[in-house]
């Protein structure tokens, strides 16, 4: 009898043992499997612990957690997405501060601007901005709620100039809250407006310089019209050059505004380049020989022909060749090349001439650049051709190069496309 | 203008107002050194005057900051590296102050240079400038973001800039005995190269407080030993 009392406890004990096992260990032992991959978020194979009741439901419940989570997850995602998208297409730089100043958004094109590590997530706008201007333009929104313009120059000897705006963020009842900075880098436009003043001022100056040497004669003849005809035809002779300079200028101011309008057309003939610099050659002939210049056509005749406009591209030549003679020393040697390659013509003009320091070649092709100051205006000229011709160039769909060795001589280059130009 | 000032509420706050009103020193001692540096540069009288005005405002931020700083010791009477953070503030600000004090006399050497012809000596002032005015930039970027490394690697740089002074002010020398008439403007062009050293000795000064306020560790006045 105590034999099978023993066995039946001991049953009994055994079946407690692995219902206590089922009910609460192994379930506990998945659940915490379940958490840790929760934690490290991975989705679990299944939510479904083995045990009914209580645990099953916890189970449940923790599913029903993780999806709503996983959604919310995405949702903002998504918008974290849109908002990247939008502030990162953006080309201005901007910053979202907010009450207390502490910078809550920033976009790509801000973190450029100011040398912003990708890393720097928080920070005073005055901290990563360092500028007091815009930290005073900030406080004003803030306390005013009315949107605020300025500009700020970052520091350095060649600013970058930025304009600011700040607009205030404010909630239903119109309060605010932070505010929206946004930085435009404005450098350029401030560059074409020196450009433009300087443009105007050096036209207004070669302009008069002939003039008042034409007054001053003038005024020689009005006081005193008694002169010898030697001196008469003297004055004269200054005063026809002065006048045609005038003329030359202006027709050149014209003409590179004609190139830059919007209305630019193209008159457009196919010419064959080797045919067409022999012409060029032959009208030079006399220029040529006047200075004692050796001047020699290095181009084969069967290159590809090119849709030009004719009368432009004589321009461009007689710019070159004009320059050519201009900066050569009586007894130079003057060479006209025409060559072929990557689908582009070059024309180039190489001279023996005075040359142009490494410093001033990139700039040669500005209106009114002048390598050589001192000497520029006696050898006449208005310091328009090159600019006419990289704009003719570039009108054709090519470009221009020069290249220069000082007393050595300079080479200028000129590229035209031959696929058939399609602006007309 | 001195930014608002605040209902200090809680020490934090209260830091930040003292961070943010040096920081904005700093800018305007920034934009006054540049000032003073683009009017001698591009021989403009009107940034030279402009560097001198804005001198007044460094001065007034210089006054606040000491008094905030002050009450800010007095009322939270703050310990360990809080009190670091306040105690460099305040020493930053004495330093901007004295650097501004450089732009402006930078700013009036800028402005008797600018009544003579041009010297093609003031190119040799440039190299300086763009040396002190990167270490000066640093020294403040190693405050803000309490980068200790940045603030280390000053005092080499301002050996550096000490001996491009020195070299600069040998070349004015040179030129002195060659073309007496210029005396003068030489002498103006060393006394910039001169103040400018000091903007680097401010500079390094300002690395070692934002050292001191982030690390507890004062390196001012130690020697490397000799190398071999």
């Amino acid at each position: 009898m105590g034999w099978v009392a023993f066995a039946l406890a001991v049953a009994l004990l055994l079946y407690g043992t692995w219902r206590v096992w089922r009910e609460w260990i192994s379930p506990t032992r998945q659940l915490d499997k379940l958490v840790e991959a929760l934690n490290a978020t991975e989705t679990p194979a299944t939510f479904l612990i083995g045990a009914r009741g209580r645990m099953r439901r916890i189970g449940l419940a923790l599913e029903e957690i993780f999806l709503r989570q996983r959604e919310l997850h995405a949702r903002a995602q998504e918008r974290e997405f849109g908002v990247q998208a939008i502030t990162g297409a953006m080309a201005d730089g901007l910053v979202v501060a907010d009450g207390e100043r502490r910078v809550r958004l920033m976009n790509r094109a801000f973190r450029e601007i100011f040398g912003v590590d990708p890393l720097t997530k928080d920070g005073s706008l005055l901290e990563i901005v360092r500028d007091a201007a815009v930290e005073r333009l900030l406080g004003e929104t803030l306390a005013g709620g009315a949107a605020r313009r300025g500009t700020m120059t970052r520091p350095g000897a060649a600013g970058q100039h930025l304009e600011v705006v700040v607009e205030p963020i404010k909630d239903d009842a119109g309060t605010v809250s932070g505010a929206v900075v946004l930085f435009r880098d404005v450098t350029g436009l401030r560059q074409t407006e020196t450009m433009r003043r300087d443009f105007v001022a050096n036209v207004s100056h070669e302009l008069r310089t002939p003039l008042s040497i034409l007054r001053g004669y003038l005024e020689t003849l009005l006081e005193n019209p008694k002169q010898p005809p030697a001196e008469l035809l003297r004055i004269f002779e200054v005063m026809e050059r002065h006048s045609n300079r005038l003329n030359l200028l202006v027709d050149d101011v014209l003409s590179l505004a004609r190139l830059e309008g919007a209305g630019a057309t193209l008159d457009l003939t196919t010419i064959r380049p080797a045919n067409f610099l022999r012409g060029m050659m032959r009208d030079w002939e006399k220029k040529f020989a006047s200075k004692n210049l050796a001047a020699e056509l290095e181009a084969a005749d069967d290159l590809p022909p090119l849709q030009v406009d004719q009368g432009r591209l004589q321009e461009v030549v007689y710019n070159l060749f004009d320059n050519a003679v201009k900066y050569s020393e009586t007894g130079g040697r003057i060479v006209v090349r025409a060559t072929c390659s990557n689908n582009h013509i070059c024309f180039s003009v190489t001279d023996s001439g005075l040359g142009i320091p490494a410093r001033d070649l990139p700039r040669i092709f500005e209106r009114f650049y002048r390598a050589d100051k001192s000497r520029q205006r006696e050898r006449g000229g208005t310091g328009l051709g090159l600019s006419i011709v990289k704009h003719i160039a570039q009108l054709h769909g090519g470009k221009v190069e020069a290249e220069s060795e000082p007393d050595r001589g300079t080479t200028v280059r000129v590229y035209l496309p031959v696929a058939a130009v399609t602006k007309s | 203008m001195i930014a608002p000032k605040h209902i200090l509420g809680t020490f934090d706050e209260a830091l930040n107002s003292l961070r943010n009103n040096v920081l904005m020193m700093a800018s305007l001692t920034t934009r006054s050194l540049d000032n003073a540096l683009n009017g001698l540069q591009q021989r403009d009288d009107d940034l030279c005057a402009t560097a001198i005005a804005d001198d007044e405002e460094v001065d007034q931020l210089e006054k606040q900051v000491d008094k905030d700083g002050i009450d800010l010791l007095l009322r939270f009477q703050p310990v360990a590296s809080d009190l670091r953070r306040v105690v460099s503030a305040m020493k930053l600000s004495g330093n901007l102050e004295r650097m501004a004090d450089q732009a402006v006399n930078i700013a009036r050497k800028a402005r008797k240079l600018n009544r003579h012809p041009a010297l093609a000596e003031a190119a040799l002032i440039d190299p300086l400038r763009e040396h002190a005015m990167a270490m000066f930039k640093d020294s403040v970027d190693a405050f803000v973001r309490e980068d200790i490394e940045l603030g280390r690697g000053l005092k080499a740089r301002d050996k550096t800039l000490d001996e491009m002074n020195a070299n600069a002010s040998q070349r004015l020398i040179e030129r002195m005995a060659q073309d007496p008439e210029q005396l003068r403007g030489y002498l103006n062009l060393m006394f910039i190269a001169r103040h400018l050293e000091r903007v680097g000795d401010h500079a390094t000064n300002i690395a070692e407080d934002a050292i001191y306020a982030a690390a507890a560790e004062d390196i001012r006045h130690q020697h490397e030993p000799a190398s071999a």
